[in-house]
């Protein structure tokens, strides 16, 4: 007889498509119509009596990426939240989750499944997202570019002048920084996905679920500050509650605001890669952390 | 009694997890803000940090996105003429996004040229309520761009912003705070060099109006002038000329006009233009001898008998 492994990647696989298809089947994708839609108002939107400066191409662009990357975050966050707040009711509801449990599957296995088809939807819809942003954000640059080339050559720039403006747009245009901004917003989801889904394991109603995540995702783009506080700050005639408050955070809580590097992206700011590493080990850290705390409020729960 | 044991034991392994990251998470904060790739925590007694933090809170990571949303409302606010509510969206939006330029910009401009222009034409009010409100409004522009140099001090295009506001001759012109703004952004490690000649030509067009820096002018004036021949620009050649006089310097420490204009034409040309500029506070010392003795001397196309 086969020993039945304690963790399988061939199993969570299964459990993850089959994650994924169910969230497929709820329509998630419907939103993109939305997302396309503000993508094409916003760059065929041009305010009339706006200020015209010298870098006004540059800034152009800046504005249409901050609309879809700020609409990226958020349906990416929404999406790890709601789904993964869903799944386990949902499966228990259907009764799959008795079908799946009673077969031969570690409750990690089945956990680790889920949480990876929610993550699978996340990284799909950014995806298709990060398409349609690329291919708008490309025309936008080229026809920028272009009508600041002419312009200079009618006001007689010199090649030297022409070539630094080429490169400052094309800066703010389609970049491998702009993809790496796009890959904090995804690390970003995958830890409010890990944190729902422990939340869910003990939870008894996808609502709580939902507005504790929420509240935890508020709460982790204060961490920075109290960390800050605790390690940094000097001042003196702070209180023990206080000192006993910023500390719990910072150690509590995940630190979001470090994922706030898409601003940097936003703004054009070359991103090197160590960085984007040390933020994916982080993310996968607390997503490991959580995901282990989940199996073990799920493991012995009974149904 | 178990969900409680439960979550005692989440809280104790999320603690020595805490306790583990704390380091890594601090040392790459550290990094980040030391690129600039995010903002650091703003010191105490700000008088935004009340707000940067509560949006922190309420927001997330979606500043950008909010930011971009208020900005439309806030061209409302300016089609509505409603500078008040303009000038608040404005605080909301470079609170947000306080490292974007143009939200400073912007704001700043509209609260420096349309608020202010909105106020010196609008019939309704007295002449000096009309005069009062218009400075305010100037006013209230440059402090706009000064808390966005506060916030970005690198940033060289808001320093030159807040020169050309205070050399605007239809607001409250300064030279003497133009010429320090323009120098502030010249000391920028941002400013790209293609603009560094530029701004030091402006400079020197606004050091020659400061009462007692003829003779810092006429330096700088000079040293652009042998730096390149894009800086033989008729107001540069045409300060110098000025400038010389203005400080009666000997022949030897002189440019000849030769060595100044390609022409006499073109010389006579270059010093009528600049003479129409003699309200801009520019020193005219022998400009007007100058075009009267080229007039004599050449006969200028226009005036060229006909055959």
């Amino acid at each position: 007889m086969r020993r039945n492994g304690f963790f399988s990647p061939a199993r969570i696989s299964v459990i993850a498509g089959h994650t994924f298809t169910q969230l497929v089947r709820m329509k998630v994708f419907y939103f993109l119509v939305v997302f396309a839609l503000l993508m094409l108002a916003t760059s065929f939107f041009e305010m009339p009596w706006s200020r015209v400066t010298e870098d006004s191409a540059e800034q152009e662009l800046i504005i249409l990426k901050s609309t879809a990357m700020g609409a990226m975050a958020m349906f990416s966050a929404l999406f790890a939240i709601a789904a993964t707040a869903l799944l386990i009711p949902k499966d228990l509801e259907d009764r799959t989750l008795y079908t799946i449990l009673s077969k031969p599957v570690p409750r990690l296995d089945y956990l680790l499944g889920k949480l990876v088809g929610v993550l699978m939807l996340v990284a799909v819809s950014l995806l298709l997202m990060d398409a349609l942003l690329t291919v708008i954000l490309h025309f936008r640059t080229e026809e920028l570019l272009a009508a600041e080339m002419e312009k200079g050559k009618g006001l007689g720039w010199p090649q030297q002048y022409l070539d630094i403006r080429r490169e400052a747009i094309s800066q703010q245009g389609v970049t491998w920084d702009l993809q790496a901004g796009i890959a904090a917003i995804f690390f970003k989801a995958m830890i409010m996905a890990s944190i729902a889904l422990l939340i869910s394991t003990f939870s008894s109603s996808t609502l709580f679920t939902i507005v504790i995540a929420v509240v935890i995702y508020f709460i982790g783009h204060f961490t920075a500050d109290a960390r800050n506080y605790w390690l940094h700050s000097q001042k003196e005639g702070v209180s023990k509650e206080i000192k006993f408050l910023s500390q719990s955070a910072a150690l509590i809580f995940p630190d979001f605001q470090l994922y706030n590097v898409i601003d940097a992206t936003i703004e054009g700011k070359k991103i090197n890669s160590g960085i984007i590493s040390r933020l994916a080990v982080l993310a996968l850290f607390y997503s490991g952390i959580y995901s282990v705390l989940a199996w073990f409020t799920f493991r012995k729960k009974e149904f | 009694m178990r969900i409680l044991f439960q979550i005692a034991v989440i809280l104790c392994v999320l603690l020595c997890f805490g306790a583990a990251k704390l380091p890594f998470e601090d040392q790459l904060n550290q990094d980040m803000v030391d690129q600039q790739l995010i903002q650091p925590p703003l010191k105490e007694g700000t008088n935004l940090r009340l707000g940067q933090t509560s949006a922190a809170v309420a927001l997330g990571g979606l500043r950008s996105l909010v930011a971009s949303i208020w900005n439309l409302r806030a061209f409302l606010h300016f089609e509505n003429l409603d500078w008040i509510k303009l000038e608040q969206s404005y605080e909301v939006i470079t609170t947000l996004q306080p490292q974007t330029t143009d939200y400073w910009d912007t704001g700043a401009w509209h609260l420096h040229t349309n608020a202010s222009v909105y106020y010196k034409e609008n019939q309704d009010l007295s002449p000096i309520r009309r005069s009062a409100m218009q400075v305010k409004y100037i006013r209230k522009g440059s402090a706009f761009l000064t808390e966005g140099v506060t916030q970005n001090p690198d940033n060289w295009r808001l320093h030159l912003e807040l020169a050309r506001l205070w050399n605007d001759r239809h607001k409250l012109p300064d030279p003497s705070r133009a010429l320090g703004h323009y120098q502030d952004a010249l000391a920028c490690a941002s400013l790209p060099d293609y603009k560094r000649s530029q701004l030091r030509r402006f400079s020197f067009y606004v050091m020659v109006q400061v009462q007692g820096r003829e003779r810092d002018a006429h330096a700088l004036g000079l040293t652009l002038f042998k730096q390149s021949t894009r800086n033989h620009t008729p107001n540069l050649v045409s300060c110098l000329f000025a400038l010389q006089n203005a400080l009666d310097l000997p022949e030897s420490e002189r440019l000849t006009d030769a060595e100044l204009f390609p022409n006499n034409q073109t010389q006579l040309l270059w010093l009528k233009n600049f003479w129409n500029h003699r309200h801009q506070d520019y020193p005219m010392d022998g400009v007007r001898r100058k075009i009267n003795e080229l007039e004599l001397k050449i006969q200028p196309p226009h005036t060229t008998p006909v055959k």
